[in-house]
């Protein structure tokens, strides 16, 4: 590998590949803190929206048009959300190479960020409080370019995160 | 180095602005509290009760505004310590800022009219990175201001005068930049402004008709008609006169030269800059021309620097050359990046379902309108408008391609407007592929390259060559030794 990243004139089929089978995958507790949010956001939603409609059927008068069809929307936005999860966290994951980090998220749309170790200008790692009783966190780069973090993976267990920030960080900014 | 080794002493001393510094940041006082407080300043002028004691309260603002700006003038100090640029500041928080002479992208010398009147000259620095912001000296006296550019710079950023200007705007050209802006916006705001006074206007307007005889008064209720026209082209006059006028305040005598290693750009007309930036800090090179620019042969270039983590809208550090010609972009092309692309290219377009997503997207939010208002009239538009939107996006696809070359890489985009995009692979900050559900099923990606001025996206590429473009760009960045700025 050390050679070929010598050699500028080698051929694009020898290039090191981003392996799509070797991201390595969060953990099932960030899968329960992501249901979790879904439940609750859903159910809260659902509840809002049909208490008028309970309200109203006890009342018995006529339910209008627009509440029905706020609830069908939130439906469907429900089952696109809950596809998105189901289908779309088997999907999440990191990948660590020699020289950089690539994260790959979503399933509507699918995302592949990869950062060079050697255009990090910082990283940090945060923990909200939702994510602190699932014991999971964020780690968050900075390149160049733009405000905010360029690259955040959320849902990595605690030490990994560590694990990954300092073996970046002893690699960031060189090249 | 002898030089340097002079002048340093005089700022080894803490030392103060002008005192018409004072004006610098009585005025930026001004702006702030305007610009967060104007709905209640608004709501203060509307209210009678408030209004009589505006007097009163106005000179109330001003004395403690300059009191403040008074105190901030003479809390601001500068000097030079050990290679590094230290700057105090601050009334009550005292703030102490450090910008070593490496982390300087690029030092700016403004004068306003009043700048000139009293000899004196405004510094800008920008700085890169997340150390901070630009800072503003606004205020010193020319030779002063002369010296601690010498300095800032390190010397070796001297005023080149002999080197043969790559752009020198005269009269003629100044002319062609202002006939080939965007009229269009500028008679729309102009329209706006006129809008904005209609109720008077129309007051005024009655007097009038009622002062001429009843006979020109007829002839014109026939002939409005005909008016409309001429206020179409009365506006679009005076969106060329703004354009005009703006052209020659921005560019008046704008020079560019290009030095051994270094940009030079001064000019203006209000308010004359100048500055030179390191080449080796260019980040991405732009060209944007529109259709009368493309029809006069020359277009505009913008230089992007790489963006502070802390000022997301890049505005001051982007560099605007207006009126360059193909040979004129092509020397300063010849200056920043080596390879040829007029041979021997990999040229990569997108897929075609581009233009087909894209007109039915822009189709479906014309319907819209329909939808709300059903009526033969919004019909026919709609259908112009979906007729332009397929043209428009077509065309655009026409235009857009990417030419790939082993360390570059140029994106060229747009119809009306047509884009050039052209930057170092190893340059690029990181890289990212994004593909929706649909996309996804179709084998197709978006490439988003992301500089530090912003990122460049490649629309619509097979999911292999979008591998492959990923790849050779992490290559070519992880390979490299060289600094990317």
């Amino acid at each position: 590998m050390a050679n070929l990243f010598q050699n500028p004139t080698s051929p694009l089929e020898s290039l090191p590949p981003i392996d799509e089978d070797e991201f390595e995958p969060m953990p099932a507790r960030y899968r329960r803190q992501r249901w979790t949010v879904f439940a609750v956001v859903v159910c809260l939603g659902i509840g809002v929206l049909c208490a008028p409609i309970v309200w109203l059927a006890l009342q018995e008068e006529v339910i209008p048009d627009p509440v029905w069809g706020m609830l069908i929307a939130m439906g469907l936005i429900s089952v696109l959300w809950a596809i998105e999860e189901f289908r779309g966290f088997p999907v999440r994951g990191v990948l660590l190479r020699e020289r950089d980090l690539t994260f790959r998220s979503g399933f509507w749309v699918r995302e592949t960020v990869t950062v060079p170790f050697n255009r990090i200008q910082h990283s940090e790692v945060s923990q909200g409080p939702l994510a602190r009783a699932f014991g999971v966190c964020t780690l968050k780069l900075y390149t160049a370019g733009s405000s905010g973090a360029n690259l955040r993976v959320p849902g990595l267990d605690f030490e990994r995160a560590q694990e990954l920030r300092a073996y970046l960080d002893e690699r960031a900014g060189k090249s | 180095m002898n030089e340097q080794a002079r002048v340093k002493p005089v700022f080894s001393q803490a030392k103060r602005q002008h005192v018409l510094g004072v004006l610098r940041f009585f005025t930026r006082n001004v702006w702030t509290l305007a610009r967060s407080f104007w709905p209640v300043l608004a709501g203060l002028a509307i209210s009678d009760s408030i209004r009589m004691y505006a007097g009163l309260i106005g000179a109330v603002g001003v004395l403690f505004l300059s009191v403040v700006a008074f105190l901030e003038h003479w809390r601001f100090t500068f000097k030079i310590e050990a290679s590094a640029l230290v700057i105090e500041r601050g009334i009550i928080e005292r703030e102490r800022m450090v910008i070593p002479f490496d982390r300087i992208q690029t030092v700016h010398t403004e004068e306003l009219f009043w700048h000139r009147m009293f000899g004196l000259v405004g510094l800008r620095i920008d700085t890169a990175g997340s150390s901070g912001a630009e800072v503003e000296i606004s205020a010193l006296k020319k030779s002063e201001a002369q010296q601690l550019n010498t300095i800032l710079s390190r010397g070796a950023m001297s005023h080149s005068e002999a080197v043969q200007p790559l752009v020198q705007l005269d009269w003629q050209k100044l002319l062609r930049i202002g006939l080939t802006q965007n009229h269009l916006r500028n008679a729309i705001i102009s329209f706006g402004a006129v809008v904005a006074v209609i109720e008077p206007l129309m007051q005024w307007l009655e007097q009038g008709m009622d002062a001429l005889p009843w006979a020109w008064v007829w002839a014109l209720k026939l002939i409005w008609v005909l008016a409309i026209p001429l206020f179409f082209l009365f506006f679009l006059l005076v969106g060329l006169l703004v354009s005009l006028v703006g052209a020659i305040l921005r560019y008046h005598k704008l020079t560019v030269r290009l030095a051994d290693n270094q940009l030079e750009m001064s000019g203006g007309f209000l308010k004359r800059f100048e500055f030179k930036l390191p080449l080796h800090k260019i980040q991405m090179l732009e060209s944007k021309s529109g259709i009368l620019q493309r029809i006069a042969g020359f277009e505009t270039v913008r230089i992007h620097q790489a963006r502070s983590q802390v000022t997301s809208d890049g505005g001051a550090v982007n560099v605007l050359i207006p009126g360059l010609n193909d040979q004129e972009t092509a020397v300063l092309a010849s200056r920043l990046f080596l390879e040829d692309f007029t041979r021997g290219a990999k040229v990569l377009r997108p897929h075609r379902l581009f233009w087909i997503r894209r007109s039915i997207w822009r189709s479906v939010f014309g319907l819209i309108p329909f939808l709300l208002l059903p009526h033969p009239l919004v019909l026919v538009l709609f259908i112009a408008w979906m007729l332009w939107s397929v043209l428009a996006s077509l065309r655009k696809y026409q235009g857009t391609s990417f030419v790939v070359k082993p360390t570059e890489l140029l994106f060229r985009t747009g119809w009306r407007v047509q884009v050039k995009r052209r930057v170092e692979w190893r340059k690029l900050q990181r890289v990212s592929i994004r593909s929706n559900w649909f996309m996804q099923r179709k084998g197709l990606a978006d490439v988003v390259l992301s500089t530090a001025a912003g990122p460049i996206t490649l629309p619509y590429v097979r999911v292999e060559s979008a591998k492959q473009l990923r790849d050779w760009g992490l290559f070519q960045i992880e390979s490299s030794s060289a600094p990317w700025m």
